[in-house]
């Protein structure tokens, strides 16, 4: 025993060298096989955002040469009184639009989550919306938006509804709501496709448990589904988050670059930054100034993740 | 009341399925100021020689690159043109399409000037770009001089950069009014209007009465969407009321003025009463959908839309009327123009061959077979009146001669143009949903002055 003992005292650090000779060759082998991840990744992201925070302290424009002018863009930004009308629009379409197609997509979700005849058939066509490319989209309820030739007005008028016809695109009261009903009407499959994958991952045995402890189908919704749901939520309201707070075709499709003043703005954050940094680009310093833009929005939007995965904590499998 | 948006909405749904590529829609919106005819796109006749072969044979097996046309009808006219112009002179030109976005192509030239690239020899240039460029193009004044007498004179002056002709016009699309001769027949209305307060007091009139049959019926639409084409719309409006052109063009801001205002307040008036409440977003297509639809009487479009492939099976055909558009009391009618220049790079390797096709390009007899077979808009008065254009494009002789061409002030403003003409279709469009005129101009004003140091 002793000199097993003593034996395994010899061996185990020789064992522990070679094998972290080994982990140091996996480790070496793993940098190189990530290798290409990482150029591409340098390339394609980090590059791309450096440049970006790099020419914000600049005075960058097309035919100006360039020079170096510190936090004075991103002073500017902060002192612009148009980026924060457009800060409140965007963050207004998030509010309005995150929770609606939340909402209708958690429900959609729940009934093609159910067994009943027809449901492949109903699955598909329940896409249908978020198939459509955003801009043919939009362009196809701007004419059903038009205030003499659109479907709504039409069936507005038909029941007599009064103060129809509307402008709903061109009316300040009313442009933000159409905006967002293109936009529900085209992502809420796109929510209810990320919340049915997550409940088909549900075990339903879970659920047969409860059914014998006597628990309801309500009781059983909220302490059963959306406590395990949690990891489908977080990652369907960021993503969804996100994308309202980028938001840029429907926007653009219905409104152009319309005038933002207080009151009246139908300009999203990525409108704006696009006029500043693509249609300004030859005015003097304005590549310059709209990467500031593009700073502050990556900022709130940074600012934005860290509050949802800190709200939605997540248990470590 | 034919409401065929249903059927419309199916077929995009269609449309998305079966072609999911939003460029035909984009193509739509970007084309603001040069909105070209979609006819019938079979393959072009023979394009004519080079009337210049003999000097130009010089420069014979010499190879340059022209940034032309874009897919569509431009390029299937450029093709049959390069293969001539290699013909005739030895010269042979590679083409380079332009994106149909031109804020694309704008990027684009950006680039290759601000890096002094060769690539391209030639390039052809949207009318508000001269300012932009002109320091990077060579001057075509004394290679171009013979055809540049017959240019029309307030483009050959948009091209004319620091007292240097730097491109030549070809193609140079105007605003037109467009009415309905049976409605003015219907309410005795003996021609189309001259003045705007005739037109309001026109289009009025005939509103009230098509009112008892169709509800949603307007007197007027217009672009008054917040883009580039509401810049033209007000530009015609000032301009036709003698307020003339936001900017001078010695850089003196001048759109605080009287007329301009009184033009401006005529145009606030309308909306929502001879022209509809969401004329404030309407574009190129929104109009031709509402004038077409038999859903107005008068409506201001660029050519385009008078020809028999938009007009043809809708609720208007053979009833549709062009005129020049109205003027103010003691004004000219007045049309902005949208259009395309040539010009050559001073970074070209091949100037001498560049200039040569250049000149072979906006010369008359090429601008005769474009009108002829593309029905590409000219921009030589004299094309107007050749018997084969004036079959094709009666609305030269009817209109465009009639009216003064007026261009934006995007020679003066150059580089800054975009940001100027944005305030400006801002402004504009404040004004169309309500906003006060007298401060919402004084406002423009001092935005613009701060462009133009």
């Amino acid at each position: 025993m002793a000199v097993l003992g003593g034996q395994k005292t010899a061996v185990k650090p020789k064992r522990r060298s070679s094998r972290t000779a080994l982990q140091s060759k996996q480790t070496q082998l793993a940098w190189l096989l990530m290798l290409p991840t990482i150029a591409v990744v340098i390339l394609v992201a980090a590059y791309p955002l450096v440049r970006t925070f790099y020419t914000s302290f600049t005075d960058a424009a097309f035919g100006y040469r360039t020079h170096f002018i510190g936090w004075t863009n991103l002073y500017n930004v902060l002192q612009d009184g148009k980026f924060r009308e457009t800060v409140y629009e965007t963050f207004k379409f998030a509010l309005i639009t995150v929770p609606s197609e939340f909402v209708l997509g958690m429900g959609i979700a729940l009934v093609v989550n159910s067994r009943f005849k027809g449901r492949g058939a109903l699955r598909a066509a329940m896409l249908v919306p978020w198939a459509i490319v955003t801009v043919v989209n939009a362009e196809m309820w701007n004419l059903m938006y038009n205030d003499t030739y659109g479907v709504f007005n039409d069936i507005l008028e038909k029941i007599h509804w009064p103060g129809a016809p509307f402008a709903f695109t061109s009316d300040p009261t009313l442009a933000l709501g159409a905006v967002s009903g293109i936009d529900i009407w085209k992502t809420t499959p796109f929510v209810a496709l990320l919340l049915l994958a997550g409940l088909q991952v549900i075990p339903n045995d879970v659920y047969e448990a409860a059914t014998v402890d006597g628990a309801s189908a309500w009781q059983q919704f909220w302490r059963i589904t959306l406590p395990l749901l949690k990891p489908a939520i977080l990652v369907t309201l960021i993503f969804r988050t996100m994308d309202a707070l980028r938001v840029f075709d429907v926007f653009y499709v219905l409104f152009g670059a319309a005038p933002c003043i207080p009151g009246n703005c139908k300009m999203s954050m990525a409108v704006y930054i696009q006029e500043n940094l693509v249609s300004f680009a030859g005015s003097p310093g304005q590549i310059g100034y709209g990467s500031a833009l593009s700073v502050a929005v990556f900022i709130i939007l940074a600012v934005i993740v860290a509050i949802y995965v800190k709200a939605i904590p997540l248990e470590r499998t | 009341m034919n409401r065929k948006i249903a059927s419309i909405a199916a077929s995009v749904l269609v449309f998305a399925f079966v072609a999911p590529s939003a460029t035909g829609v984009l193509a739509r919106t970007a084309h603001h100021h040069g909105v070209t005819a979609a006819r019938p796109a079979a393959s072009l006749p023979k394009a004519p020689k080079d009337p210049f072969a003999k000097q130009d044979k010089k420069y014979s097996g010499q190879t340059i690159t022209y940034y032309g046309g874009s897919v569509g009808t431009d390029h299937l006219a450029d093709v049959p043109l390069v293969k001539a112009f290699h013909k005739s002179t030895g010269i042979k030109v590679k083409i380079v399409e332009q994106p149909s976005d031109s804020t694309a192509t704008l990027s684009f030239l950006q680039n290759l000037f601000t890096q002094g690239s060769s690539s391209i020899d030639v390039t052809r240039l949207d009318v508000v770009w001269p300012g932009t460029f002109g320091r990077y193009l060579v001057s075509v004044k004394k290679p171009l001089a013979a055809d540049a007498k017959l240019e029309i004179k307030s483009l050959l002056k948009n091209d004319t950069v620091g007292g240097r002709l730097v491109a030549m016009p070809y193609q140079g699309d105007f605003g037109m009014l467009y009415y309905l001769k049976d409605l003015l027949k219907k309410y005795h209305i003996a021609k189309p209007p001259t003045t705007w307060t005739q037109l309001t007091k026109d289009a009025k009139k005939i509103q009230k009465g098509e009112r008892k049959s169709n509800k949603n019926f307007y007197g007027f639409v217009f672009q008054g969407k917040s883009y580039e084409g509401l810049t033209c719309n007000a530009l015609e409006w000032i301009a036709s009321y003698g307020g003339g052109s936001f900017i001078s063009p010695k850089g003196k801001v001048t759109v605080d003025n009287a007329k301009a205002k009184a033009a401006l307040k005529l145009a606030q008036s309308w909306v929502g009463t001879i022209s509809p409440k969401g004329v404030t977003s309407y574009d190129e297509g929104a109009t031709q959908n509402s004038f077409t639809g038999g859903d107005s009487a008068f409506a201001r479009n660029w050519p385009y839309m008078d020809s028999p492939a938009i007009l043809k099976g809708t609720k208007v055909q053979g009833k549709v009327g062009v005129a020049p558009l109205p003027h103010g009391a003691k004004g000219k009618s007045s049309a902005t123009t949208g259009g395309w220049q040539i010009a050559v790079s001073k970074f070209s390797k091949h100037k001498g061959a560049a200039l040569a096709f250049a000149r072979y390009y906006a010369s008359k007899v090429v601008q005769v077979w474009r009108a002829t077979y593309a029905g590409i808009v000219p921009t030589m008065n004299s094309v107007a009146s050749v018997k084969s254009v004036k079959k094709v494009q009666p609305f030269l002789s009817t209109v465009g001669k009639h009216t003064q061409r007026v261009v934006r002030p995007s020679t003066v403003l150059a580089g800054n143009y975009s940001k100027g003409s944005t305030d400006i279709f801002q402004s504009v469009n404040a004004i169309l949903l309500g906003s006060k005129v007298s401060s919402t101009v004084a406002n423009l004003k001092s935005e613009l002055q701060s462009l133009h140091p």
